[in-house]
């Protein structure tokens, strides 16, 4: 009888234990990640400059022109970014090469580069590979990650699934030649039907993240980066 | 007598290359002297960069065309550009495939300015709606800058 009750002290202690045991969210891993994601830039679109007011990342790691919007076309590299540590606009080959960021993302591609390549997809291989270019050159020791276009909800009304899709597959075979990493993002946030998830979505234009979109972003992000040791 | 005909056959077709070549010199000789001229009147290489060979080809691509000499302004807002024809009968095909590129970049301006409430962007749409294209001679132009300085620009070519 003693035993017992030993026991079930020592089963209910176990019980509430393991009820107070802190759970490792998406947030918690962002931020625990936070050696690797706490050295990558981002270079973007306005879906990177959102990044600023909807995510845990500093507004220095953002690397987006004033306006907010980065066609992927082929001025790209003449394009001008404010850079983050003097806010002056410079292009994004200046920045890379003063800055030279251990890590750089690049999301681009929903701004001019899916819709008018969308049938020229050497086009729009081109300019991302002029791009990448012009940022390894300013900077060799960049680890550059091109990530994937996110998928937009049917509330896009130009841009669609099918255009996105046929450009990451280009994204994809250009990073395969090139020896660059492919962030295959987009997989996290699609629905079962191939749109972007609505709980990720911040507006009606069916493009933008909202909080948890970036979440669960930065979270595929950070996986990455801890299971090639960054 | 055979190899003297000969020698004077080869003579004849190094004098005819030569020449084909100096022609071709003189063509670009004559773009760049033309492009210096449109520069220096819009405030010279500060204001403009030149594009590269990468995006000059992209967007202006055609077997007519002999040299291209296409300017970017450096603040984004404006642009120019200056070719040379290999044959003055493809004026016109030129001068509408600048006036396709105009319109497309125009339409693209339109869709990014409809998404981003940015002056900047209704500066430069501005500039394509009204942008300029014409030919003089083996010479196509087009401006897409603001009208009085493509006056200006104009006034520096026919000098």
């Amino acid at each position: 009888m003693h035993c017992n009750r030993i026991f079930l002290l020592f089963l209910i202690l176990a019980l509430l234990l393991a009820g107070c045991a802190p759970k490792v969210s998406a947030d918690a891993r962002v931020q625990d990640t936070a050696g690797f994601l706490s050295e990558t830039s981002f270079l973007g679109d306005s879906i990177t400059a959102h990044m600023a007011s909807r995510s845990p990342i500093s507004k220095k790691q953002l690397w987006c022109a004033k306006t907010r919007y980065l066609n992927l076309d082929s001025r790209i590299t003449y394009a001008k970014i404010v850079a983050p540590d003097t806010g002056a606009e410079e292009t994004i080959a200046a920045v890379a090469a003063r800055l030279r960021p251990r890590y750089l993302v690049i999301t681009l591609g929903i701004d001019y580069g899916v819709y008018y390549y969308r049938d020229e997809q050497q086009s729009f291989s081109r300019c991302y590979e002029k791009l990448l270019d012009a940022i390894l050159t300013a900077s060799p020791d960049t680890v550059v990650l091109v990530q994937s276009v996110f998928p937009v909800t049917a509330a896009s009304k130009a841009i669609t699934n099918e255009m996105i899709d046929r450009a990451n597959g280009t994204l994809r075979a250009l990073c395969t030649r090139m020896g660059i990493d492919y962030l295959d993002t987009q997989s996290v946030l699609r629905d079962s039907e191939g749109y972007l998830k609505s709980d990720f979505c911040s507006d009606t234009d069916g493009i933008h993240l909202n909080e948890a979109g970036y979440t669960a972003m930065l979270d595929y992000i950070a996986r990455y980066g801890e299971e090639r040791g960054w | 007598m055979k190899k003297a005909r000969c020698l004077a056959a080869l003579l004849a077709l190094l004098l005819l290359l030569g020449g084909c070549t100096r022609e071709a010199r003189s063509d670009e000789a004559e773009l760049e002297a033309s492009a210096a001229k449109v520069l220096e009147s819009l405030g010279g290489k500060e204001r403009f960069l030149r594009a590269d060979d990468d995006f000059t080809e992209m967007n202006f691509s055609a077997d007519y065309i002999e040299e291209r000499a296409v300017y970017l302004a450096e603040d984004g807002i404006g642009e120019w550009g200056l070719f040379s024809l290999r044959d003055t009968a493809q004026s016109r095909a030129c001068r509408e495939m600048l006036a396709d590129y105009l319109e497309n970049e125009r339409a693209a301006i339109e869709s990014l300015a409809a998404l981003y409430p940015a002056d900047e962007l209704q500066e430069r749409l501005a500039l394509y709606q009204n942008a300029q294209v014409g030919a003089d001679g083996a010479l196509v132009w087009y401006f897409a800058l603001p009208a009085s300085e493509s006056n200006l620009a104009l006034r520096a070519l026919r000098k």
